[in-house]
């Protein structure tokens, strides 16, 4: 498979190595007259092709929601993204000559930091969690997982018949109070909050762990064999229910995790451009 | 006293009315008999506000009676007043169920029981049919009707279903929304229904939203009105008796088709094909003298059409020899042939030179002429390229052509045709054709040839027989004469396998060998005890070859992944084309061995095989090219689709989450450009096509949103969707959040109506698939068949 990584033979890995190493070369080679800075020939140099970089990753968002567009795929276009977005950090850094200080310039270049830092993270995501999302649901798509919990419900429904009326409440209060996704926390949390009834008062199902054990339970006192066995049944259908809603909150989970992360990239990219202009502002206005 | 009249027409459609209207206009006694009690039932049932579209735009109306595109109600209304206007002589609730006597002295005799006499009878009765009726006691209550019109206006009804059929479960599903819905079925299951609808009416009564009774008969309604439904229907089902209160019920039993009332009338079909329609001459006449057969009955599924035979059969039924309304189509497309002959001096000319079209008649000749074009071509055009996508049907009117396959050249002269191949396996073009000196073809459509061949039993065995001659030329003997390979053809045999059929097993003697014709099969091999699947074969090539070679049993099993057509050549005739082509068995030994190589292989990597046979499962065997998303690099993004909407009118043709997934192949619901596309089948503009180099099935903008390519499709990959709005500007979205996201467009108001869409494999945008080049991943892919190994060893 030809993952974004290395796209057509990692043409864009191999890119930027070269490109570093050779500016790292110039930057060793180059012995300007003042410490090295932003201000020297190859400063201005490095800094230019930081400038163009991070407006062409930022040109990004558009490109790829221009779907007209022939100039190559988008999947090259983000191999190239993320290389050249790591390759940044390189010309960013020469460009700085490693002079930080607590001022607008130094406030750039951690917002590109930022950018960079959460760009690894959505690489690592878009490369990784696919693969995990694929082992946890384990050959069936999330919709046959809701069609599952759908049935088991339905079956659950049709053997309440003849089981006492406190059972029969605890029961459906499970079923009504299963819950699944939510807010972001509780989708990133993957954290059951299950609840049910038992005689007015709201307990945790958590893993529908309650529920079963309270049928468990009452399968202990039956004697009726006629009961037992439906008890039988009902705790079966739970256990799959329970399986199959921890499998479904695990894909909510990684879900959330591939999108989210772009909430952080965006912002950071466009505050990095709102600092980038004020950092060349400053520096042509103070020079 | 019968009444007399010089003509009566049966059904007021719009051929029905054209035709009482122009006899109104000329004062000829007349009468327009309509079964039901309004005009157009079969525009009537469209549903509500439907636009109704005037189809072909190039063909002019010549009727009495106006017509323009418009709404449903506007049509309608338009017609009724027409009718008053020229004081048409019509009569409502006079179903015609007998026809006796002769020309000049018809009786017709009336549902009630009334006769007519007429001179001549002009039939109209369309294909729709009358629906079945029930017939239990009570059922001419006023709550039993046979058909839905606007589900909306039920709601907390209890209401039955009678019936089993597409139109029965559609109409319980939509009903069963807002009220208390039960379906009655005569047997144990959903045997007629089409798969979505079968899945769909299993889930709603497993989640009783509908109550199904099954083996059950209905028996009687009872009123009662002073309760608070106003009936009781009786049941017989196994368990005794039951009975319903119900405000409602709506009986979807089908139609009784016209054919056989239409054969009592002495008038004769081509053959038992459901689709057949009757034979008839130049002036729409039947093979009973006097009866004259117009519109869909008569194979013209347009309104547009019906009405221009409505106004021409009058007049030929007056003894006037007018030319029909499409005769301009016509003289225009002849015009470059620079002929100097009269339109039907050149049908007559063209069916004269080329023996395949003898057996039509002058009128089935003319519409075939209609649909197809001709070209006159300087020599050395390339009519089509080996490999090219197109798959129409080509007879030479004159000259000849020079058909190429690998170095060898063909010659085919006047009256012959090429082009079958294709059209029979919808698979690319397997040679390249070139014109000849002073050369003019006559290329026919698809859609019209595969029409014909399902009406003329002679026409497809000419096809046939050509078609194997020729195949074995090309795959076996390609530079020996067809003269000398006629004997080894008559010996071959066409063979037909069901879905899953097995050709033969592993460990079979080999006594043949296969040449796929149409469909495809799948190659599998046992290894511990388990049929592997280790391959695909699409049509047009050889299998079973390699036991002939090597004289041995067959080393694996091949079943049929689709409705599969294969030629076989047996043992004795392969050795005489060995003997005849030297060279051959040393070539086919080679990719022999190859393929052995390959199949060692492959059957030893089993999750390939199991893809594999879940591919087929999924009845990808007939795809050409089909939409595929590795699970491994999918990251949910969605832009695939959004991809799709964009290129598209904001409709996305593709529903990326829907679909089976095994491994980490998922099978989205997107167009798999099939082989014979059964949405091509029943198109009554004929909007549906397959053509450009990637072979992509597409919709132009002729549908009339009639629904039945999205019914035919098997893989439920057509919607029905309104038109919608530009977007906005991008920067205007992406700065100031105005208008839509890209992707989200609104649906447009004011006059919109539904029409089908479905992929187009991105024909008219530039660069392919708009969701493939938009996937961030690669995990978009779309690919042919012949690739899928490829793809599963990704
Ligand atoms: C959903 C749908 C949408 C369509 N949309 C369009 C469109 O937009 N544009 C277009 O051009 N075409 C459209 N068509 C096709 C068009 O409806 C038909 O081509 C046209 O109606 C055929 O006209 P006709 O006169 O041959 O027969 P019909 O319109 O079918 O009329 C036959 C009439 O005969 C009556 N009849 C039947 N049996 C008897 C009998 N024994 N005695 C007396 N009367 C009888 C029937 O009640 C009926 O009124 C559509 C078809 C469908 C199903
Ligand atoms: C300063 C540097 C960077 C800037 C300004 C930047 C900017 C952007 C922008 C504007 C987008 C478009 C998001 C959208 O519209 O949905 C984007 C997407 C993305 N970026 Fe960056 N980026 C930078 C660096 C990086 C780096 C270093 C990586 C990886 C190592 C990276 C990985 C990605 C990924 C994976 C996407 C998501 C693509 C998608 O979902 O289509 N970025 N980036
Ligand atoms: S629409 Fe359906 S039937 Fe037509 S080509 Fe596509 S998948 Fe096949
Ligand atoms: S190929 Fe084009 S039309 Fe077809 S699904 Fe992809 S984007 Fe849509
Ligand atoms: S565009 Fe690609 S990654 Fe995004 S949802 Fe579609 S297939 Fe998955």
């Amino acid at each position: 498979m030809q993952s974004i990584l290395y796209y057509r033979n990692g043409r864009y890995l191999k890119l930027t190595v070269w490109f570093s190493l050779l500016f790292s070369l110039v930057y060793i080679w180059h012995q300007p007259n003042q410490p090295a800075n932003g201000g020297t020939w190859l400063g201005y140099t490095f800094g230019t092709i930081a400038t163009l970089l991070i407006l062409w990753l930022m040109y990004f968002g558009r490109r790829k929601r221009n779907y007209f567009s022939n100039s190559g795929s988008v999947q090259g276009w983000l191999s190239a993204h993320i290389y050249f977005g790591s390759g940044l950090l390189v010309v960013a850094t020469l460009h700085s000559g490693f002079q930080f200080g607590v001022n607008v310039h130094t406030l750039a270049y951690a917002l590109m930091c930022g950018a960079i830092v959460s760009g690894f993270y959505g690489a690592w995501a878009y490369v990784y969690l696919p693969l995990k999302k694929r082992e946890n649901l384990n050959m069936m798509s999330s919709d046959e997982y809701f069609q599952e919990i759908s049935d088991i419900d339905r079956q659950v429904n049709k053997l309440l018949g003849g089981l006492p009326e406190p059972l029969v409440l605890m029961i459906t209060s499970a079923i009504e109070q299963t819950s699944l996704g939510g807010n972001l926390a509780k989708q990133l949390s993957a954290k059951d909050h299950s609840c049910l009834m038992v005689s007015e008062n709201v307990m945790s199902n958590e893993d529908q762990a309650t529920c079963i054990n309270m049928l468990t339970i009452d399968l202990a006192k039956a004697t009726n064999q006629q009961l037992g066995s439906q008890l039988k049944q009902l705790i079966d259908l739970f256990a799959s229910k329970s399986l199959a809603l921890k499998i479904l909150r695990e894909d909510i989970r990684i879900n959330a995790l591939l999108k989210i992360w772009l909430f952080c990239h965006v912002p950071v990219s466009f505050a990095l451009l709102a600092a980038l202009i004020a950092h060349i502002l400053s520096v042509f206005i103070y020079w | 006293m019968i009444q007399q009249y010089k003509i009566a027409v049966i059904g007021a459609g719009p051929g029905g009315i054209s035709a009482a209207a122009h006899a109104a206009e000329l004062n000829i006694p007349h009468i327009l008999l309509e079964a039901s009690d309004d005009i157009a039932n079969t525009i009537q049932k469209y549903q509500k506000g439907k636009h109704v579209m005037a189809e072909p735009g190039i063909l002019p109306l010549r009727s009495a009676v106006t017509f323009a595109a418009g709404s449903r109600e506007a049509v309608l209304s338009e017609w009724q007043e027409n009718i008053k206007q020229l004081q048409v002589n019509i009569r409502y609730q006079a179903a015609v169920v007998a026809v006796s006597g002769e020309q000049g002295a018809f009786q017709l005799a009336l549902k009630n029981g009334e006769m007519i006499a007429a001179e001549s009878i002009v039939l109209g009765i369309g294909v729709q049919g009358n629906p079945r009726q029930l017939t239990i006691p009570g059922s001419d209550a006023e709550f039993v009707q046979y058909s839905l019109d606007n589900p909306e206006d039920y709601h907390h009804e209890n209401i039955v279903v009678v019936g089993a059929g597409d139109a029965a479960i559609e109409n319980a599903l939509v009903l069963a929304k807002h009220n208390n819905v039960y379906i009655i079925n005569r047997r144990d299951e959903f045997a007629r229904a089409k798969e979505g609808n079968l899945s769909l009416i299993t889930e709603a009564l497993d989640n009783e939203q509908i109550q199904c009774f099954y083996n059950t008969n209905p028996v009687t309604i009872e009123l009662t009105p002073e309760q608070d439904n106003p009936g009781v229907l009786v049941l017989k089902t196994d368990a005794g008796d039951v009975r319903l209160a119900i405000d409602r019920i709506i009986a979807r039993l089908g139609a009784i088709p016209p054919r056989a009332l239409i054969e009592s009338f002495g008038i004769e079909f081509p053959n038992k094909d459901p689709i057949a329609t009757p034979v008839l001459s130049a002036t729409y006449q039947s093979n009973v003298a006097g009866i004259y057969v117009i519109g869909a009955l008569g194979g013209y599924p347009l309104i547009k059409q019906a009405m221009n035979q409505g106004y021409e059969v009058v007049e030929y039924i007056l003894g006037n020899a007018i030319k029909p309304a499409d005769h301009p189509l016509l003289a225009n497309k002849f015009a470059e042939l620079g002929f100097a002959l009269e339109v039907d001096d050149i049908l007559t000319m063209m069916q004269a030179k080329i023996p395949v079209f003898a057996p039509l008649s002058k009128l089935l000749f003319r519409e075939l002429m209609l649909d197809s074009q001709v070209h006159r071509l300087p020599a050395g055009t390339e009519i089509f390229k080996k490999n090219d996508y197109s798959n129409s049907f080509y007879s030479i009117l004159q000259g000849e052509v020079d058909v190429v396959i690998g170095d060898s050249v063909i010659k085919s002269t006047e009256g012959n045709f090429f082009g079958e191949m294709s059209l029979i396996s919808g698979r690319r073009r397997s040679a390249t054709v070139v014109a000849g000196p002073s050369c003019i073809v006559i290329e026919t459509p698809r859609r019209t040839m595969i029409k014909l061949l399902n009406s003329f039993a002679s026409v497809k065995r000419v096809l046939d027989e050509t078609f194997i001659v020729r195949t074995i030329q090309q795959k076996f003997a390609a530079k020996v004469p067809i003269d000398e390979l006629l004997p080894i053809a008559s010996k071959a045999k066409l063979h037909q396998y069901a879905a899953n059929e097995v050709l033969f097993a592993e460990g079979d003697v080999a006594d043949c060998l296969h040449v796929i014709r149409s469909g495809s099969v799948t190659v599998a091999k046992r290894v511990a005890d388990k049929n592997i699947a280790i391959t695909y074969v699409a049509a047009n090539n050889v299998i079973g070859e390699m036991g002939l070679l090597g004289n041995t049993v067959r080393s694996a099993t091949i079943t049929a992944s689709v409705n599969t057509e294969t030629i076989t050549i047996d043992s004795e005739s392969f050795a005489q084309l060995l003997e005849k082509s030297p060279g051959l068995r040393e070539a086919m030994q080679d990719e022999m061995q190859q393929r052995h190589q390959q199949n060692v292989e492959l059957a030893n990597d089993k999750q390939s095989g199991e893809i594999l046979s879940f591919l087929m499962q999924q009845g990808i065997g007939e795809a050409t090219d089909v939409l595929l998303i590795n699970n491994d690099a999918c990251v949910n993004c969605d832009n695939c689709e959004t991809a799709c909407a964009v290129t598209h009118g904001g409709t996305s043709r593709l529903n990326r989450q829907a679909g089976p997934t095994y491994a980490h192949v998922h099978v989205p619901t997107s167009c798999r450009h099939c082989e014979d596309p059964s949405c091509m089948k029943d198109c009554p503009p004929d909007a549906i096509h397959r053509g450009g180099l990637g072979g992509e099935v597409y919709i132009d903008d002729s549908c009339i949103g009639c629904g039945n390519c999205e019914r035919n499709c098997p893989y439920g990959v057509i919607q029905m969707a309104y038109q919608k709005e530009q977007n906005s500007n991008f920067w205007n979205w992406m700065l100031f959040d105005a208008g839509q996201a890209p992707g989200k467009n609104k649906i447009q108001q004011g006059e919109n109506i539904k029409t089908a869409v479905k992929c187009d494999m991105c024909k008219d945008v530039k660069g392919g698939p708009a969701c493939v080049r938009a996937c961030p991943t690669g995990a978009a892919i779309r690919i042919s068949p012949e690739d899928f190994i490829n793809v599963i060893n990704i």
